[in-house]
């Protein structure tokens, strides 16, 4: 947890605030990120002495065809667009690094690639907007999601395995877990005399 | 993680345990529809690395665990113009015209939604009855066991509409874009939803069941819907047909892995039989 934004809108206006946000933030890293058709969050990091105006506003190339989905390797250069609106922070990063947005763009015509999936997200703000319903669309979303103290998978031809650890947390299931330890190890602690105890006697009978 | 979303330029609300042991949730600000979905990629971005700094692992499986509740990710939707709310209004629960007719287009092209919103294998297995997962294509104001929701909203401008199927394997700029083609396809063809069911829908005789919609039962289902029903997708070329055809191809690769690999439990019902 490094890092110490000075910015507390996390937005520039232009390019020129952005790159002031960079040095105000003591940015080393800036990372450009996107998201695949799976929604998975991708991205690529530029080191800052390599960012310059031009950068930001024509953008960088990128290789598409390692997205599942997207180009094939013969026409594979893509552009990552920053969309200096949108950046924060990265505080799990362990030098000080600045995610911003990104949209992808085709370098044949400069538009927005139709498969990104932020480019369709703003497609459909904007035939909003153009249909004149409304100008504005707001979200909500509630994700849920689980916590757990390990997970291990496994999966090959001869063996599957889904192994999940859930570390009691009730008092009332700690005391259930006790009790069972209790009986458990009184159940062993009794075997184990009775075991003796034969041992003894058939030592006695020889 | 609340504290480092904020840290982040996420707005958060509140954090608060769900149903299922060891399963949460943060509740963050409502927001525009690609900020919000950028936010949702930050959420998750922060989810994983907190649980990881404090030697723990988290998913956003819809179905982790058999016999418990599944995740979902619940979405609020509604639509401004100037300033104003155009949801509220004189209908239903103080709805408008215009978001009965949202609700129309999000129940009848809910099936191929299911193709962005409930995007995995395992999302069919949270989508049953029994969970609180909202199954059945309804509307009611309050029911947690309808597929669309009118929560209660003090004023004008909180009146919106919660879409409950949707889970967090979504692509959330995919599920939400296309949650809005749905919805904007409902106003322009004035698809009425019918009428509201306020009763508990996991009550209702099975004649009656019958007759209400469902979500679709499999992935393979969702994308068999998307290819039948797309073109309120393609309207103003927000999605395109190259789009979905690659979306599709992608999915089907998981739908083959998926379908071709012996599970456990086929052992456990077959294996000696």
């Amino acid at each position: 947890m490094s890092a110490k934004p000075n910015t507390l809108s996390y937005t520039s206006k232009n390019t020129n605030d952005f790159l002031k946000a960079l040095e105000e933030n003591e940015v080393q890293y800036v990372d450009f990120n996107f998201t695949d058709m799976r929604g998975k969050w991708q991205h690529t990091a530029q080191h800052v002495d390599s960012i310059d105006g031009s950068m930001i506003d024509d953008g960088i190339y990128f290789d598409g065809s390692s997205i599942a989905g997207w180009k094939s390797i013969n026409e594979s250069d893509m552009i990552l667009k920053a969309d200096v609106g949108k950046w924060c922070m990265d505080p799990f990063a362990a030098q000080p690094t600045m995610k911003v947005f990104c949209d992808v763009l085709e370098p044949s015509t400069g538009e927005n690639y139709n498969r990104d999936p932020r480019s369709i997200a703003k497609a459909a703000e904007d035939y909003l907007k153009k249909l004149g319903i409304a100008d504005t669309v707001y979200c909500g979303p509630e994700a849920e999601f689980f916590v757990f103290d390990d997970v291990r998978i496994h999966n090959t031809m001869k063996q599957v395995l889904k192994l999940i650890v859930q570390k009691v947390h009730t008092i009332q299931a700690a005391i259930t877990k006790w009790v069972t330890w209790v009986t458990v190890h009184a159940s062993k602690a009794v075997t184990s005399l009775k075991l003796r105890l034969t041992a003894c006697q058939t030592y006695a009978r020889r | 993680m609340t504290t480092v979303l904020r840290h982040m330029g996420v707005e958060v609300e509140k954090h608060h345990h769900e149903v299922a042991p060891s399963q949460c949730e943060l509740g963050i600000k409502f927001s525009s529809m690609t900020d919000s979905a950028d936010n949702i990629q930050l959420y998750k971005y922060v989810v994983h690395n907190v649980a990881h700094a404090y030697g723990k692992t988290a998913t956003f499986m819809p179905k982790p665990i058999f016999g418990d509740n599944g995740s979902g990710m619940h979405c609020h939707m509604s639509l401004f113009k100037g300033g104003k709310p155009n949801f509220a209004g004189d209908e239903y629960a103080g709805l408008s015209e215009q978001c009965l007719y949202y609700i129309g287009g999000i129940i009848k092209h809910a099936r191929t939604l299911n193709a962005f919103t409930n995007p995995s294998t395992n999302s069919y297995k949270r989508l049953v009855p029994g969970y609180e997962a909202p199954v059945l294509l309804a509307y009611s104001q309050r029911n947690r066991s309808a597929s669309c929701r009118i929560p209660f909203a003090p004023n004008e401008k909180g009146k919106r509409v919660e879409i409950r199927f949707p889970d967090p394997t979504a692509n959330s700029y995919l599920a939400f874009s296309a949650m809005l083609m749905a919805g904007l396809d409902g106003i322009q063809n004035k698809i009425h939803p019918g009428e509201a069911m306020d009763m508990n829908l996991y009550d209702l005789p099975e004649e009656q069941l019958r007759d209400i919609p469902t979500v679709c039962g499999s992935l393979r289902e969702s994308m068999e819907a998307l290819q039948q029903d797309y073109e309120f997708l393609t309207k103003g070329d927000v999605f395109t047909e190259d789009m979905l055809e690659s979306y599709i191809e992608l999915k089907m690769e998981e739908i083959d892995v998926y379908e071709t690999t012996p599970h456990p439990i086929e052992y456990y019902l077959y294996y000696s039989s």
